[in-house]
C-alpha cells in the first residue's frame, strides 16, 4: 500500500520520463471513498460536505427571514428561532467556510507547489473524518428532546451553564465544535509541513502562488487560535458536568474569561475564514487579467501583517463589556485596514492595463471586491468605540459581517468553484448559467443585507424573533426577506448549473483559462500523484512561462530592477523582452497607448 | 528546512512576544497576556526546531530553496505516500464516539477509546510493515 514517490522529471522530453507508480489495492464505490488517502479525493470530500452544510445553514437563514418578514410573525416559535440562529452561525463558520477553504487547500496546495500529495496523507484523511463527525454530531442535536443549542454561535457564559441551558443539545454543540476544531488543527499542521517540505525544486517560498501563501499563513493562525477554543470548550464542559465554576459568576467564576478565550480564537477565526478566499480572488484576478500579481511581495507581507495584527484585536468584540483596554484594541483594529488597503491596491493594480476577461470567475471576484470593500468600511466604523457602543449587537453588525463573510468569502468561494471546476471535473461550468448565477446572487445579496445597515441604525437588535409593527422596521425587513429568497434562488441556479454541466458539459483540456500556476500543467482531473512532468520553475507562474516564452515573467523586487539595469547596459533584448514582460500580449501596449492618447486629448479639450 | 521557513516562525514568535509585553504593561490583564505569551513561546519552539534542522544540514539550501534549481536535482525519493487505508476512518469513528460521550454519558468512552486506540495501533503497524 505504501508507495515510494519519485519526483516527476523535468519538462524536457516528457514522453521518455513517464513515471510509473506502484498501484495500491484498488477499492470501488463506497469503500474507495472510506479508505482514500488521496489529497484530491479528501479535498473534494471536504468541499462537497461543507457545501452541503452551506445549503442546510442557508435554509435555516431563509426560515429566519420568513419569520422576520412581517411584524408580530408567528412562523416559528421563539425557541426554534434561537436554535436556528445559533446553528446557522455555528455551521456557516465552523462547518462551511473554514472546511471549504481547507478543501480547496487540500486539493490545490500540493498541486500548486508541485508535490505528489499532502505530507501526511492518512492523517489528512483522519482530519476529514473528524470534520464529518463534527457535522453529524452538530446536526443530530436537533433530534434531541431539548433541541439544538440556542445560545448563539459565540456561546456566552453564563447562559451556557447547565442551570440555564440543560440538556444534551448544548453538549452536542460542544462536541461537534471540538471535533471540527481538532480537524482544523490537524489540517493546519499538515498544510504547514507540506508547504515547508514538499515543494518542487526551484519553487522557493517567494515563488509560491499567493493562494498557497495565504493558506500557509491561515494554517499558522489556525495553530494559534483553535487550541484556545478547544481548551475553552473543555472548561465549559467541566462547568456543565464536573461541577467546576470557571465561568459561573455565582461561585466566583468569570464570564468575561469565556469572552476573552472565545474571541482570542474568534477574531483570528474571522481571518482564517477570509484569508484563503483572498488567495482565491488573487489567483482568479491574475489569471483573468493575464498579468502576474501586482506587488507580489507586498501581497505576501500584507497577508502576514493582517494575520499578525488579527491576533491582537480580539477584544474589539467586547468594547461594551467595559472590561477591556479600549485604545489598545482600537489602534490595532484600525491598523488592520492598512494591509487590507494594500491588498485592494494590488488587486486593482493587477487588473490595471491587463486584458481583463469578464468570465464568470472574474465576475465573482469583482463582486467580492465590491462587497468586501463595503464590509471593510463598516468594519472600520465599528472599530471606533463611540460608534460601536451605539451599534453593538444591532443589525448593523449583522450587515457588516455578512458583507465580510458572504460578500467577501462566499463570493470568492464561488469564483474559486467556477475557476477550478474544469480542473476538478474536466468540464467547464456553463458560462451563461454562471453569469446568471452571479447577477441574481449579487442582486439578492445586496438586497438582503444592505437594508440591514439601516435597520441597525434604527435600533433593531440582532437575534430578536418578533418586533412590533410601529417600530418602523417593517418595510426594510420585508425588503431583506425578499432579497434572501432571491439569494437562495441564485444558489439553486448554481446547483442546476453543476448538474447540467456535469452531464452535458464539453470536455476541456488541462488549461482552459490560460492559467499560470502548476495545477494547469497536469490533466483535468489530475492524475494520481498529480504530475507526469514538471516544467522548470523560474517565476511564480511557471505554466505561463512555458506557454508564452515570448512574455516571460520578470523576477520581482530587487532582481527586476537589477535585470532592467543590466538590460539597459546591454542594449536590451535578452529573452525577458524588455517592457513587454509584464504586458499580457500585443494588444495591451497598444491599448495603453490609446488610453494615454485619449487622456491627452481630453485634457487638451479642457484647457 | 530553509531559512525563509524559520524566519517566518521567528517573525510570528517575536511579534506575539512583543504584543504580549505591550499588552501586559498597558492593561495588566491576565488572560490575554497569557494567551499571547504562550503563542509566542509556541512559535519560539517551532523556530528552534526548524533552526536546528537548518543547522544540521550545514545551512545548505535545498533545491526547493534555490532560485536556479533544476528539476533533476530533486530527483529520487520524496517520501512515503501510503495508498488506501481503513485506519483513518476507524480512528474518526472512535474520536466521534468519544465526543458523543461528552453528551450522552461516559460509557461511550469505553467503546470510543477502545476503537481509537485499536485504530491508532493499526495505523502505526501499517506504516511499520511497509518501511
Amino acid at each position: 500500500m505504501t508507495l515510494v514517490q519519485e519526483r516527476p522529471p523535468a519538462f524536457e522530453e516528457p514522453e521518455k520520463h513517464l513515471t510509473e507508480f506502484i498501484p495500491g489495492p484498488k477499492f470501488k464505490g463506497v469503500l474507495s471513498y472510506l479508505t482514500s488517502t488521496d489529497h484530491k479525493q479528501i479535498g473534494m470530500n471536504y468541499m462537497v460536505t461543507s457545501f452541503a452544510m452551506f445549503l442546510i445553514a442557508g435554509a435555516m437563514a431563509v426560515l429566519m427571514r420568513v419569520q422576520l418578514s412581517v411584524p408580530n410573525n408567528n412562523f416559528v416559535s421563539l425557541d426554534v428561532f434561537a436554535q436556528l440562529f445559533t446553528m446557522h452561525g455555528t455551521i456557516m463558520l465552523f462547518l462551511f467556510l473554514g472546511p471549504f477553504a481547507f478543501g480547496t487547500a487540500n486539493y490545490l496546495v500540493p498541486i500548486q507547489i508541485g508535490a505528489p500529495d499532502m505530507a501526511f496523507p492518512r492523517f489528512n484523511a483522519f482530519s476529514y473524518w473528524l470534520f464529518l463527525g463534527g457535522c453529524v454530531t452538530l446536526l443530530s442535536s436537533f433530534l434531541t428532546s431539548s433541541g439544538a443549542a440556542d445560545w448563539g454561535w459565540f456561546a456566552y457564559a453564563p447562559l451556557t451553564e447547565s442551570i440555564h441551558s440543560p440538556g444534551p443539545g448544548g453538549d452536542l454543540w460542544i462536541a461537534g465544535v471540538a471535533l471540527a476544531a481538532f480537524s482544523s488543527m490537524f489540517t493546519g499542521i499538515n498544510l504547514i509541513t507540506t508547504v515547508f517540505c514538499l515543494r518542487a525544486p526551484g519553487m522557493v517560498m517567494f515563488r509560491m502562488p499567493i493562494f498557497v501563501w495565504n493558506q500557509l499563513i491561515t494554517a499558522f493562525l489556525v495553530l494559534l487560535a483553535f487550541p484556545v477554543l478547544t481548551s475553552a470548550l473543555v472548561l465549559l464542559w467541566c462547568d456543565r458536568h464536573l461541577g467546576t465554576h470557571f465561568y459561573d459568576p455565582t461561585h466566583g467564576g468569570q464570564p468575561i474569561l469565556w469572552q476573552n478565550l472565545f474571541w482570542f480564537f474568534g477574531h483570528p477565526e474571522v481571518y482564517i475564514l477570509a484569508l484563503p478566499f483572498f488567495g482565491i480572488a488573487t489567483e482568479v484576478i491574475a489569471t483573468f487579467s493575464r498579468k502576474p500579481v501586482f506587488g507580489y511581495k507586498g501581497m505576501v507581507f500584507a497577508t502576514l501583517s493582517i494575520a499578525g495584527l488579527s491576533m491582537g484585536v480580539w477584544a474589539h468584540h467586547m468594547y461594551t463589556t467595559g472590561a477591556v483596554l479600549l485604545p489598545f484594541f482600537t489602534i490595532l483594529t484600525l491598523l488592520i485596514s492598512v494591509p487590507t488597503g494594500i491588498k485592494f491596491f494590488n488587486w486593482i493594480g493587477t487588473m490595471f492595463r491587463g486584458s481583463v476577461r469578464l468570465e464568470t470567475p472574474m465576475l465573482f471576484a469583482l463582486g467580492f471586491l465590491v462587497c468586501f470593500l463595503i464590509g471593510g468600511f463598516t468594519g472600520i466604523m465599528l472599530a471606533e468605540p463611540p460608534l460601536d457602543f451605539q451599534l453593538h449587537d444591532t443589525y448593523f453588525v449583522v450587515a457588516h459581517f455578512h458583507y465580510v463573510l458572504f460578500g467577501g468569502s462566499v463570493f470568492a468561494a464561488f469564483a474559486g468553484i467556477h475557476y477550478w471546476f474544469p480542473k476538478f471535473f474536466g468540464k467547464k461550468l456553463d458560462e451563461r448559467l454562471g453569469k446568471v448565477t452571479f447577477v441574481i446572487m449579487f442582486i439578492g445579496f445586496n438586497l438582503t443585507f444592505f437594508p440591514q445597515h439601516d435597520l441597525g441604525l434604527r435600533g433593531m437588535q440582532r437575534r430578536i424573533a418578533v418586533y412590533p409593527a410601529n417600530a418602523g422596521w417593517s418595510f426594510l425587513n420585508m425588503l431583506s426577506s425578499i432579497g434572501s429568497f432571491i439569494l437562495a434562488f441564485s444558489v439553486v441556479v448554481f446547483l442546476v448549473n453543476v448538474w447540467v454541466s456535469l452531464r452535458n458539459g464539453k470536455k476541456v483540456g488541462p488549461n482552459p483559462w490560460d492559467g499560470m500556476t502548476l495545477e494547469w500543467i497536469t490533466q483535468s482531473p489530475p492524475l494520481e500523484h498529480n504530475f507526469e512532468f514538471l516544467p522548470p520553475i523560474r517565476s511564480e507562474r511557471p505554466v505561463w512561462d512555458l506557454n508564452h516564452p515570448e512574455h516571460l515573467t520578470l523576477p520581482h523586487g530587487r532582481h527586476a530592477k537589477e535585470l532592467a539595469r543590466a538590460q539597459a547596459l546591454a542594449g536590451g533584448g535578452n529573452g525577458y523582452g524588455g517592457g513587454d514582460g509584464y504586458g499580457a500580449g500585443d494588444g495591451v501596449d497598444g491599448g495603453g497607448d490609446g488610453h494615454g492618447q485619449a487622456e491627452r486629448t481630453s485634457r487638451g479639450g479642457e484647457t | 528546512m530553509g531559512k525563509r521557513e524559520w524566519h517566518l516562525a521567528l517573525g510570528a514568535a517575536v511579534f506575539l512576544g512583543a504584543i504580549a509585553v505591550v499588552y501586559w504593561v498597558w492593561s495588566g490583564e491576565w488572560s490575554g497576556t497569557v494567551m499571547l505569551g504562550f503563542g509566542g513561546l509556541a512559535y519560539g519552539l517551532l523556530t528552534l526546531f526548524m533552526l536546528v534542522q537548518w543547522i544540521r544540514r550545514h545551512m545548505v539550501p535545498r533545491p526547493e530553496d534555490r532560485l536556479d534549481a533544476d528539476m533533476k536535482e530533486g530527483e529520487g525519493e520524496i517520501g512515503f505516500f501510503p495508498g488506501n487505508s481503513m485506519w483513518p476512518a476507524a480512528m474518526g469513528v472512535g474520536a466521534v464516539a468519544i465526543a458523543i460521550g461528552l453528551a450522552f454519558g461516559k460509557w461511550f468512552w469505553v467503546i470510543g477509546i477502545a476503537l481509537f486506540v485499536g485504530a491508532v495501533i493499526g495505523f502505526a503497524v501499517e506504516a511499520e510493515s511497509h518501511l
